[in-house]
């Protein structure tokens, strides 16, 4: 949905700029700079006010919507950690004495590892990620089947950033690398299941 | 055209060949980086195969050399109209020249032989942990010194020549909030050069700290950097260096409408007034480049976004409506330069809009490091500064071939925005960027991201031809300049 309006925003502000720059350009009829300072004064300043208030009301709508991390942590955690080229995840379930490849259904909520190794993730629930790297700079990108993506963060060596993503739907997800990292950059990807 | 007014009518000859090789060598430059990016959008279109290792060493050549030389071509062109307010050393200018060329050739050297592929960017640590050879790494930090050495010297000694003249506080303006009329006026376009020429240069010693910590740590590889700290100064650095180059640019817009338009461009208050926020503002924008980064200081993200929404203020209230001023019922004939000029202002806006949506922190998270950066930026700098640039050296060979100049104009508008267009879709819905292969993408993604790439390639086809095209309507003018006239 952001996406969208981010999109039309541009489409529209674009032909916007493109026929005001057409109109103002193509006004054949010459008048005396005295006559038309005042009226693009009056114009500026109008303008002036609508994109100050337009950019408020942005910063208003958009500054709480911030993908960092905020109070407590849901449980459901996974460490995933990027190298060049290849993911590796760790459940790291908050919940004491829960080892990362747990398989009981009592705990099926969480996050785990199944018997060939792959990332299993609870649907509807938020799932934190702390993303870290060993070596260079990657960007940990989730993308549903449709190829829309969920959510992205830097994997750094020596930080960790925290990103919560809920995974909407059962299936596959796919996570590509988004910070270029070297001749394998473009085939560094996972998959993470959503059960 | 009225000759007379051209710039070329007002310096001295030995001034007008030596922009001319600069605006030549420019010009060939890019053409050859856009054969370079025409290369990596077939690579992408599934029509090329190259090795992802060359892919990538041809990315990092075409970023490093297009940031490199719009730049130097920027600093030329306002060296060039400065001369009529101003002495800048002519030869030191000159030594600027050779030592960019010494340091484009080493770039070259490191990138296509070595296969050098850290990208543009040169994020830390990644030139240090490699496919390429180790000399690849050191020759492409001790080049990026070079260049930054003749970026720095270039800038340092074009402000010299202005402060010397006009004093530090006037040629920022501040004369403007004293007695009405001030006692020392100045055109537009030398705060502008002072603007841009300040947050240059102090954003090029942190360039340059961060290099010399590269040549370190090339020397010594057991050198620790803190990932972060380097991220963030090399977007200050970078960032700061492109959106110069955009204001560079507008000087000269600031400088030559009015030849065209009949109608002063004056400074006053309110100009002074949003350039100087300006100069303030660039400076503290470059946080919108690391709002991926969740580690950074909350308050420095929110700074980016606040700060990069607000310099579209200055920039469309008091540019736009500049432009507005000068142009609407002026009577002013359209000729190549001023239509270019022009043209190029609206490019700067409509990718300017392209940011700072993308600096939404919100949305930021959805389109970064997809194709809608890559969109943006060849957005404002295609049909935003190359445009104006090029209108610069219309002028400066007094083109006369009006209509094969206008030509190429559809040409370069038509390609530019086609060609942009498809990073605009391809970012829209989360094509990455800087991927040699769309292949290992989920299947829509994949089919979408190679059919944009593919049309893409034939709007950079366009593009080129109209620069051949325009190369043509102004190669007459050439050898004018070069017997003195």
């Amino acid at each position: 949905m952001t996406v969208w309006i981010a999109g039309v925003v541009t489409l529209v502000g674009a032909v916007a700029i493109a026929l005001i720059g057409w109109w103002v350009a193509s006004r054949h009829v010459p008048q005396a700079a005295e006559e038309v300072t005042p009226r693009v004064s009056r114009a500026r300043l109008r303008y002036f006010v609508a994109l100050s208030v337009a950019l408020v009301l942005a910063l208003i709508v958009t500054l709480p919507r911030l993908p960092y991390p905020a109070g407590a942590e849901p449980p459901v955690r996974v460490r995933a950690i990027a190298s060049m080229w290849a993911w590796r995840f760790e459940p790291a379930p908050d919940v004491p004495g829960l080892s990362a490849t747990d398989v009981t259904s009592a705990y099926r909520s969480l996050a785990y590892l199944n018997t060939d190794g792959r990332l299993i993730v609870p649907v509807g629930r938020p799932v934190t990620f702390d993303v870290a790297a060993t070596d260079v700079n990657h960007g940990f990108g989730v993308y549903d089947q449709r190829g829309r993506l969920l959510g992205q963060t830097q994997a750094m060596p020596g930080y960790v950033n925290r990103l919560t993503l809920v995974f909407p739907e059962p299936g596959s997800y796919q996570v590509l690398c988004l910070e270029y990292c070297g001749v394998a950059h473009h085939v560094m990807a996972a998959l993470i299941e959503a059960e | 055209m009225n000759m007379s007014m051209s710039p070329a009518a007002m310096s001295s000859p030995a001034e007008k060949q030596l922009t001319a090789t600069w605006a030549i060598t420019v010009i060939a430059v890019f053409l050859v980086l856009v054969l370079l990016g025409l290369i990596l959008r077939m690579a992408q279109a599934g029509e090329l195969a190259i090795g992802p290792d060359r892919f990538y060493a041809l990315m990092t050549l075409h970023g490093l050399g297009m940031a490199g030389t719009l730049f130097v071509g920027g600093l030329a062109a306002v060296w060039y109209l400065a001369g009529q307010y101003v002495r800048a050393s002519r030869p030191l200018l000159w030594t600027v020249y050779a030592l960019v060329l010494a340091g484009t050739a080493g770039l070259i050297g490191a990138t296509l032989l070595g296969r050098f592929g850290a990208g543009w960017y040169v994020l830390y640590p990644l030139p240090f942990i490699t496919v390429w050879p180790a000399w690849a790494t050191g020759l492409a930090i001790i080049s990026l010194i070079v260049l930054g050495v003749a970026w720095l010297l270039g800038q340092l000694e074009l402000l010299r020549a202005l402060v010397t003249r006009y004093g530090l506080r006037n040629v920022l303006g501040w004369q403007y909030f004293g007695s009405t009329p001030p006692q020392t006026e100045i055109p537009p376009f030398v705060l502008i050069v002072a603007v841009s020429l300040i947050a240059g240069a102090v954003t090029t010693i942190f360039g340059a700290v961060l290099l010399l910590l590269y040549l370190f740590k090339w020397f010594a590889p057991n050198l620790e950097l803190d990932a972060l700290l380097m991220k963030n100064v090399v977007f200050l650095f970078g960032h700061t260096l492109v959106n110069i180059t955009m204001y560079l640019g507008l000087a000269v817009v600031y400088e030559r409408l009015p030849q065209y338009s009949g109608r002063p461009w004056k400074t006053n208050r309110i100009v002074v007034l949003a350039w100087n926020a300006t100069l303030g503002l660039v400076l503290v924008a470059f946080f919108h480049h690391l709002y991926m980064d969740f580690v950074q200081p909350r308050a420095f993200q929110v700074a980016g976004q606040v700060v990069s929404y607000v310099s579209a203020v200055p920039a469309t209230a008091v540019t736009v409506f500049g432009a507005i001023a000068q142009v609407y019922r002026s009577g002013i004939r359209w000729s190549f330069a001023p239509l270019i000029y022009y043209l190029g202002l609206i490019g700067w806006v409509i990718g300017g809009l392209a940011a700072v949506v993308d600096s939404t922190i919100a949305v930021n998270l959805f389109f970064h490091n997809t194709l809608w950066v890559p969109a943006h930026f060849h957005t404002y700098f295609l049909l935003g500064f190359v445009f104006i640039l090029l209108g610069f050296i219309a002028e400066l060979f007094g083109s006369t071939a009006e209509r094969a100049a206008k030509l190429s104009l559809w040409l370069l508008a038509i390609g530019g925005y086609g060609f942009v267009l498809m990073f605009y879709l391809g970012g829209l819905f989360g094509v990455p960027r800087r991927f040699a292969s769309y292949a290992i993408l989920v299947q829509p993604l994949a089919e979408w991201g190679q059919w944009v790439a593919g049309i893409a390639v034939y709007f950079v086809w366009l593009v080129l031809l109209g620069l051949l095209v325009y190369v043509a309507s102004v190669i007459r003018g050439v050898g004018k300049v070069w017997s003195g006239h």
